[in-house]
C-alpha cells in the first residue's frame, strides 16, 4: 500500500488545544528527492503540523509513518533518530561554544582513550561545513556569526545525523539574496540525494522557485495538495485565502477631520529590522498594519512607542516632531502600545484589577501626597463599567480573569488617559468571539472621538473589517499601503508575501 | 469577599495565620523554656534588638519589592558607625582618645552619613541598571568593599566615645521604652503608607513584579529600582548610627552577617523574594520571629554559632516554602 | 591580535596582565624569584586554586556556591574530630588539651576517615545542587543558607574550639614537597589536571557547558539537565572538604572557624579568569589565570604594606570590575 518512494506519510493528524483546533484530519507526505513547500496563513497550523513531525508536540490522532513504519514519535532526540531534523526560525545554539561542539552536541566524536577528539571532531565537522559550501571554520564560536551563518551551521548539523527528511522553517526571513541562491543550491543537493525537504514560506516567488508539490492549510485544514508546475500564482493564493466573499467595510463614520494627517511616521529605520517605514493616519482614522509573523509589525509598533531604538526616521503629530526615546517618555507624549504578549508585557497578573487600570492615572487620583483610595476606586469601576468589564469583584487579581477581559483591562487602563494615538498589537488573539466584537467596537469608538489608531493584526478578516487604510508588511518593509475602497483579500495576502506587480 | 482570589488569597490567609500561630507558639516556649524572658530587663533587650535589625530589615523590603536583594546593608551599617566615630574625633584620630572633637554639630553629621550611606545604596542601584551586573553579584561585591573601607578608615580598631545625642539615639528612653523602638515603629508607619498609599509605592510594586509591563506602561523601572537601593543604604546607615550610639563605639565589626538575619526577617516576614509583593508591617512580623529565636536561643545558653546554624535553616526553609506556593520560582536567575 | 577590550578578556589578554603583574612584583621586591619566595606563594595560592576549580563548575553551570567556605571550615573540624574517636556527639570537655599532641584514636582507619570527609564534603554539595534544582531556588540562597548552617555546624563540634593533633601524613599535605614543589601546590596542579580533562575532553564536561549554557537546546540534543546541574555542586563540595583536611594538616589542628570569606576569592578568581555568571562559559586555564592574578595581586598589596582591610576592599571592587567587563565583554558580541 505503501509508496517507497514516500519517505514521510502523515495520515488524519489533529491536535487541539483548549479552545482550539490546531490542526483537523490533515493529510501530509514527503517524497523521496522532493521538495514540498508548506503555505497558509498565520495561525493556518503549519507551525504545529511540523512541531510533531519534529516531535516536539504530541498528536491528538493520526498517523505518521516514516518509510512505510509507523512511528510514535516521543521528542525531538527520538525525531532526529528516526532522520528526521527540523530547522527552526530561532535558531537553538550555544553561543559560548564551537561551531564543531554545536553540531557534536551530545554526541562528539572520542578517542581510543574515551577523551573527547577535537581534532576529529573539527575535521568532521569541516566535512558537513564544506559540504554546503559553508566557509566557516569549525573551530569558530557561534557568538561570532551572523544569523546566516548559524543557520549554515543547522544545516550541517542536521546533514550530520543522517537526516532524510529536513525541514526548514521561513529560513529566508533572515536571509541576504545571495545566502538564498546558496540555500537553493544546498536545497538542490539534498534533493539529488533523495532527502525530502518540508519548505515553510510566506514568498510566493520562491516556492514556485524550488517546489515540486505545495500544501495549503487554512484553519487547521487541509486545503489541498498541488503539484508547482500546473498551479498559477492566483491559485495558489487562492487556495490560500479561500473563496470568501469579500467583508463589508462598516462605515460609521464621517469623512476625515481636514486634509493634514495628524500623525506622520517618515523614514523610520532600524538596522537589520526596518527598513524606510513612511505612512500618515489621519484623526479619526483607523490604519491598519498586515503582515506575517516576522515581517516587523510589532517593531513598528515598539519603534514608534519607543521600546526599541531606531537608527533613524521622524515621528510627527500635528506637525510637531515627537521624540519617543523611551515608553514612559512616549506615554507623556500621549503615545500608547497594547502589546501583543499581554499576560507578560502589558498585565500586573498578580495585582487587582483596580491597580492595573488606575496605575497610569495615579498622579490624577491623588489628594494631597497620598493617593486617595477612593477616588481610584471610583476611576477604575467607571471603566470596568463602560468596558463591561466581567470579573467578581473590582479587587479581583488579574491573572483570574478571560483572556477577553484582561485584554479589555489593558485597554480600560489607556482609555482614562484620553491619549493621542493608540497602537493595537493584536487586540483580540486569544479572545472568545463575543469579547473580540466588544474590543473592535471600543477600537472603533477611539477613532471617532478623534483618536489616532494603529491597529496589527494577522486576521485578514479583522484588518478588512476595521482599517480605513492598510500597510502591509513584508520583511522590514512597507510595500504597499491600501486604501480599504480598494483592497481584496487576495492583494494582502501577495504583498505580505513579498508579491510586488499587482 | 472572602473567596475573592480563590486559591491564592485563601493559602495567604492561611499563611499569614501560620506565621501569628509560630510567634504565639515562640512566646509560650521562651516563657517556659527560659524563665528570664518575661523580665521587664529581656523585653526591653529584646526591643532594643530587634529594632536594629528592624530597620535594616525596612531598607531590605524596599528592596525586594523592587525585585532585587540588598547584602551590602551590614557592611553599610558598619560603616557609618565608623564614620560617625570619625567625625566625632575629629583631628585626633586616634582611637582610644577620651576628648571629643567633633567636625561639625551631631544633627550635621548625622546628615552627612545618612546621605553617604544613601549614596552608597544608589550606587548599587546603578551598577545593578547601568552595568547589568546581577543582584546580588553586585551587592556582594559592594559589601565586600565597604566593610573593607569601614575597617581601612578605622585602621581596624574601635573608636571609643561619642557624643550624648548620639549615645541617645541608641541608648536613650522615652518614658519605659528605647527610643530606637520608637524609631523604628514609627518609620515602620511611614513606610507602610509610602508603600500602600503612594504613587511611588505603587510603582515600585509594579516594577518589582514585572519590569517590561511597566516600562511599556510609562514608568521608567530602573528608575524605580535605584531609589529602593537608595532607601536602602539610608535606612542601613541610620541603623548603624544607633547601634553606634547603642555601643558608644565606632566599630567596623558590627553587624557581620546581619543582611542575611534581614533577608530572613523580610522572608519570614511574608515578602516574596520575586518581586512585587510585601509590606514593611509583614516584615515586622518576621523581625520579630527572628529576633525572638535569638533571644530564647541566648537564654537557653547557645552560643551565637549554632544559633546562626539554626537560622540559616530557618531561612532555608522560608524560602522554600515561599517558593512552593509561587510558580515563578524564588529569584531565579535575577 | 586586534588589542581592544575583548581581547584583554581572553586567555592571551590574562597572561599579558599576569606577566604584568610578575614584573610589577619583582621590582618590588628583589626576593620575589628565590625558592623560599615562590615556594611560599605557589603553596598558599593553591588552597584557593583547589576552591576555586570547584566553584568554576559551578559558575559555568550558571550558579554560584557561597558555602564553600563553611564547608572547609567544618571538614577540618570533623576530620579532627574522627580522628579523636568522636563523631555525632558533641565533644566531652576532657579532650580540650592545648599544646599536648594527644593520642589519636580515629574510629576510622586511614585512609577512610579522609575519605568519609570528602564524602561529607560532597554529600552538602549535593543537597545545594538539589535543593536548587528541586525547588527552583536560585542557588546563592541556597548556599547562602547552607554557609551559615554548616559555619554554626562545625561550631557546634566542639564549642568552636581548635582540636588538635594530625597524622603526619596529612601533616605533610601541607609541608612536604615533591621534587621540591610544594605539597599543596602538587594536589592542586593534580585536581586542575583532572578537572580540566573532565571539563574539556569528556562528554559529561562538555554537558556541563551545554546545560549551563542554554538547558533548552541541550534538550534537544538528547541531553537531561538533572544530574548536570546537581553534579558541580558536588564537586564544590567536596574539593572544599579536601582543603580542609589540607587546612588541618597545615595547621596543625581541625578548627572549625577558619576559611571564612574563602568562597569571595574563589568566585573572584573565576570570575577574573573569564567566566560568565550567566553560565556556559569559563575554563580551568582562565581560573588557574584568575587564582595567580588574585594571589599575585594581594602579594603585591602586600609588598606595598597595604593594610588587610583596604586590600578586601579592592577584591570588592576588582570582582565588580570582572564582572562590569564581562558584561561588556558578552554584549559587545552580541547576545
Amino acid at each position: 500500500m505503501s509508496n517507497p518512494a514516500l519517505l514521510l506519510e502523515v495520515r488524519g493528524l489533529s491536535k487541539s488545544y483548549p479552545g482550539v483546533r490546531a490542526l483537523d484530519n490533515v493529510d501530509f507526505d514527503v517524497m523521496r528527492g522532493e521538495v514540498h513547500c508548506l503555505a497558509g496563513e498565520n495561525g493556518a497550523g503549519k507551525s504545529t503540523l511540523i512541531e510533531i513531525i519534529g516531535g516536539s508536540y504530541q498528536k491528538d490522532s493520526g498517523t505518521i509513518c516514516i518509510s512505510g513504519k509507523e512511528v510514535t514519535l516521543k521528542s525531538p532526540q527520538h525525531a532526529q533518530q528516526c532522520g528526521i531534523a527540523v530547522l527552526h526560525q530561532e535558531l537553538p545554539v550555544l553561543k559560548h561554544l564551537s561551531v564543531a561542539e554545536n553540531i557534536f552536541l551530545g554526541r562528539q566524536p572520542r578517542n581510543k582513550l574515551g577523551f573527547v577528539d577535537y581534532r576529529e571532531m573539527n575535521r568532521q565537522a569541516e566535512k558537513w561545513l564544506e559540504m554546503i559550501d559553508s566557509k566557516i571554520d569549525p573551530r569558530a564560536l557561534m557568538n561570532g556569526l551572523s544569523i546566516s551563518k548559524q543557520q549554515l551551521v543547522s544545516i550541517a548539523k542536521a546533514i550530520s545525523l543522517q537526516a532524510e527528511i529536513i525541514i526548514f522553517d521561513e529560513p529566508s526571513a533572515v536571509l541576504t539574496d545571495q545566502e538564498l541562491e546558496r540555500l537553493f543550491q544546498i536545497i538542490s543537493l539534498f534533493r539529488s540525494e533523495g532527502k525530502g525537504i518540508v519548505y515553510i514560506s510566506h514568498r510566493l516567488e520562491e516556492i514556485f522557485e524550488i517546489a515540486d508539490r505545495v500544501t495549503v492549510l487554512r484553519n487547521g485544514k487541509l486545503v489541498g495538495t498541488e503539484l508547482t508546475s500546473t498551479l498559477t500564482h492566483e491559485g495558489l493564493v487562492k487556495m490560500i485565502v479561500g473563496h470568501q466573499v469579500s467583508e463589508e467595510y462598516i462605515s460609521n463614520k464621517e469623512p476625515l477631520h481636514g486634509p493634514q494627517p495628524s500623525l506622520v511616521i517618515s523614514k523610520l529605520s532600524r538596522n537589520g529590522v526596518l527598513t524606510d517605514i513612511n505612512f500618515e493616519v489621519s484623526r479619526g482614522e483607523i490604519f491598519g498594519i498586515y503582515g506575517l509573523v516576522g515581517s516587523g509589525r510589532t517593531e513598528v509598533a515598539r519603534a514608534i512607542i519607543g521600546a526599541d531604538p531606531i537608527d533613524s526616521g521622524n515621528i510627527f503629530f500635528d506637525s510637531k516632531k515627537i521624540e519617543n526615546h523611551t515608553p514612559w517618555q512616549a506615554v507623556r507624549n500621549g503615545f500608547c502600545l497594547i502589546p501583543e504578549d499581554r499576560k507578560s508585557q502589558g498585565l500586573f497578573l498578580e495585582k487587582p484589577i483596580i491597580d492595573n487600570i488606575a496605575l497610569p492615572a495615579l498622579p490624577q487620583l491623588t489628594s494631597g501626597v497620598l493617593i486617595d483610595n477612593k477616588k481610584m476606586i471610583d476611576y477604575s469601576t467607571e471603566l470596568i463599567r463602560k468596558l463591561k468589564i466581567t470579573a467578581s469583584h473590582p479587587r479581583q487579581y488579574v491573572k483570574f480573569l478571560s483572556g477577553g477581559n484582561q485584554q479589555k483591562v489593558i485597554l480600560a487602563k489607556w482609555l482614562g488617559l484620553k491619549l493621542k494615538v493608540y497602537i493595537f498589537d493584536e487586540p483580540t488573539r486569544g479572545v472568545d468571539i463575543g469579547a473580540k466584537e466588544e474590543i473592535r467596537n471600543l477600537i472603533r469608538s477611539i477613532a471617532q472621538v478623534d483618536g489616532i489608531v494603529i491597529l496589527i493584526s494577522s486576521e485578514i478578516s479583522e484588518i478588512m473589517t476595521m482599517a480605513d487604510k492598510i500597510g502591509v508588511m513584508h520583511e522590514g518593509k512597507m510595500t504597499a499601503i491600501i486604501e480599504r475602497a480598494q483592497a481584496t483579500r487576495e492583494k494582502l495576502i501577495s504583498y505580505s508575501m513579498g508579491y510586488k506587480n499587482l | 469577599m472572602k473567596n475573592l482570589n480563590k486559591s491564592l488569597f485563601g493559602s495567604r490567609q492561611a499563611s499569614n495565620i501560620l506565621r501569628y500561630g509560630v510567634l504565639i507558639i515562640l512566646v509560650i516556649i521562651a516563657s517556659i523554656l527560659a524563665p528570664g524572658f518575661l523580665s521587664m530587663q529581656n523585653i526591653l533587650n529584646l526591643l532594643r534588638t530587634f529594632s536594629f535589625l528592624g530597620l535594616i530589615s525596612i531598607g531590605m523590603t524596599f528592596v525586594i519589592i523592587a525585585g532585587g536583594i540588598d547584602l551590602s546593608v551590614a557592611s553599610n551599617f558598619a560603616l557609618s558607625g565608623v564614620l560617625l566615630g570619625l567625625f566625632e574625633h575629629w583631628g585626633i584620630y586616634l582611637g582610644h582618645v577620651d576628648k571629643l572633637s567633633l567636625l561639625a554639630p551631631t544633627p550635621i553629621l548625622f546628615i552627612i552619613i545618612l546621605l553617604i550611606g544613601a549614596f552608597i545604596g544608589f550606587i548599587n542601584g546603578l551598577i545593578i541598571t547601568k552595568l547589568r551586573i546581577a543582584d546580588f553579584a553586585a551587592t556582594l561585591g559592594t559589601m565586600v568593599a565597604v566593610r573593607g573601607l569601614a575597617f581601612t578608615i578605622s585602621g581596624g580598631r574601635t573608636i571609643f566615645g561619642l557624643d550624648s545625642i548620639a549615645i541617645f539615639m541608641g541608648q536613650g528612653m522615652i518614658g519605659p521604652i528605647p527610643f530606637v523602638a520608637i524609631l523604628f515603629i514609627f518609620l515602620i508607619i511611614i513606610c507602610e503608607v509610602v508603600l500602600k498609599d503612594t504613587i511611588f509605592g505603587k510603582r515600585l510594586f509594579v516594577c518589582g513584579e514585572n519590569p517590561i509591563a511597566a516600562k511599556l506602561s510609562g514608568i521608567d523601572a530602573e528608575h524605580y529600582k535605584i531609589a529602593a537601593y537608595t532607601i536602602s543604604g539610608l535606612f542601613a546607615s541610620l541603623a548603624g548610627l544607633c547601634m553606634a550610639g547603642r555601643l558608644s563605639v565606632g566599630e567596623p565589626r558590627v553587624a557581620e552577617g546581619w543582611e542575611l538575619d534581614a533577608i530572613a526577617a523580610v522572608v519570614i516576614g511574608g515578602t516574596s523574594l520575586a518581586g512585587g509583593d510585601g509590606s514593611v508591617v509583614k516584615t515586622l512580623l518576621g523581625v520579630v520571629i527572628i529576633a525572638m529565636i535569638r533571644n530564647i536561643l541566648s537564654l537557653i545558653g547557645i552560643l551565637p554559632e549554632p544559633q546562626d546554624m539554626i537560622m540559616g535553616l530557618v531561612l532555608l526553609a522560608a524560602v522554600i516554602l515561599g517558593s512552593l506556593g509561587n510558580e515563578r520560582g524564588a529569584l531565579k536567575r535575577a | 591580535m586586534e588589542f581592544n577590550i575583548s581581547s584583554i578578556g581572553t586567555k592571551y589578554g590574562l597572561f599579558f596582565i599576569f606577566l604584568g603583574l610578575i614584573i610589577l612584583s619583582s621590582l618590588l621586591s628583589p626576593l620575589f624569584f628565590t625558592y623560599a619566595n615562590l615556594a611560599n606563594f605557589f603553596s598558599q595560592i593553591a588552597y584557593n586554586g583547589i576552591l576555586s576549580i570547584g566553584m568554576t563548575f559551578v559558575i559555568i553551570m550558571g550558579g554560584i556556591d557561597l558555602s564553600v567556605g563553611s564547608i572547609v571550615g567544618f571538614s577540618s573540624i570533623l576530620y579532627a574530630t574522627i580522628l579523636h574517636g568522636a563523631f555525632f556527639t558533641f565533644m566531652p570537655k576532657e579532650i580540650f588539651i592545648y599544646g599536648q599532641a594527644p593520642t589519636l584514636n580515629s574510629i576510622l582507619p586511614f585512609p577512610f576517615d579522609v575519605f568519609f570527609v570528602l564524602f561529607i564534603g560532597g554529600l552538602i554539595g549535593y543537597l545545594n545542587g538539589a535543593i536548587s534544582y528541586r525547588f527552583r531556588i536560585n542557588s546563592f540562597i541556597v548556599t547562602l543558607c547552607m554557609m551559615i548552617f554548616i559555619r554554626g555546624l562545625g561550631i557546634c563540634y566542639t564549642n568552636g574550639q581548635p582540636l588538635f593533633g594530625v597524622p603526619d601524613l596529612i601533616n605533610s599535605l601541607a609541608y612536604g614537597a615533591i621534587a621540591k614543589v610544594p605539597m599543596p601546590t602538587i594536589i592542586w596542579i593534580f585536581i586542575c589536571i583532572l578537572a580540566g580533562v573532565l571539563l574539556r575532553y569528556s562528554r559529561f564536561g562538555r554537558a556541563i557547558y551545554s546545560v549551563g549554557g542554554d538547558k533548552n537546546v541541550a534538550r534537544l540534543s538528547g541531553i537531561e539537565p538533572a544530574k548536570y546541574q546537581i553534579f558541580p555542586y558536588v564537586v564544590s563540595g567536596l574539593l572544599a572538604a579536601l582543603v580542609g583536611i589540607m587546612m588541618s594538616g597545615r595547621m596543625g589542628c581541625g578548627d572549625p572557624k577558619i576559611a571564612d570569606g574563602w568562597q569571595t576569592d574563589a568566585i573572584a578568581a573565576v570570575v577574573i579568569g573569564g567566566a560568565s555568571m550567566t553560565g556556559g562559559k569559563g575554563s580551568v586555564t582562565g581560573t588557574i589565570l584568575g587564582v595567580l592574578i588574585l594571589g599575585l595581586i594581594t602579594n603585591i598589596m602586600n609588598l606595598l604594606k597595604i593594610d588587610a582591610y583596604p586590600q578586601q576592599m579592592a577584591k570588592g571592587f576588582i570582582i565588580i570590575g570582572a564582572l562590569a567587563l564581562q558584561g561588556i565583554i558578552s554584549g559587545r558580541r552580541g547576545k
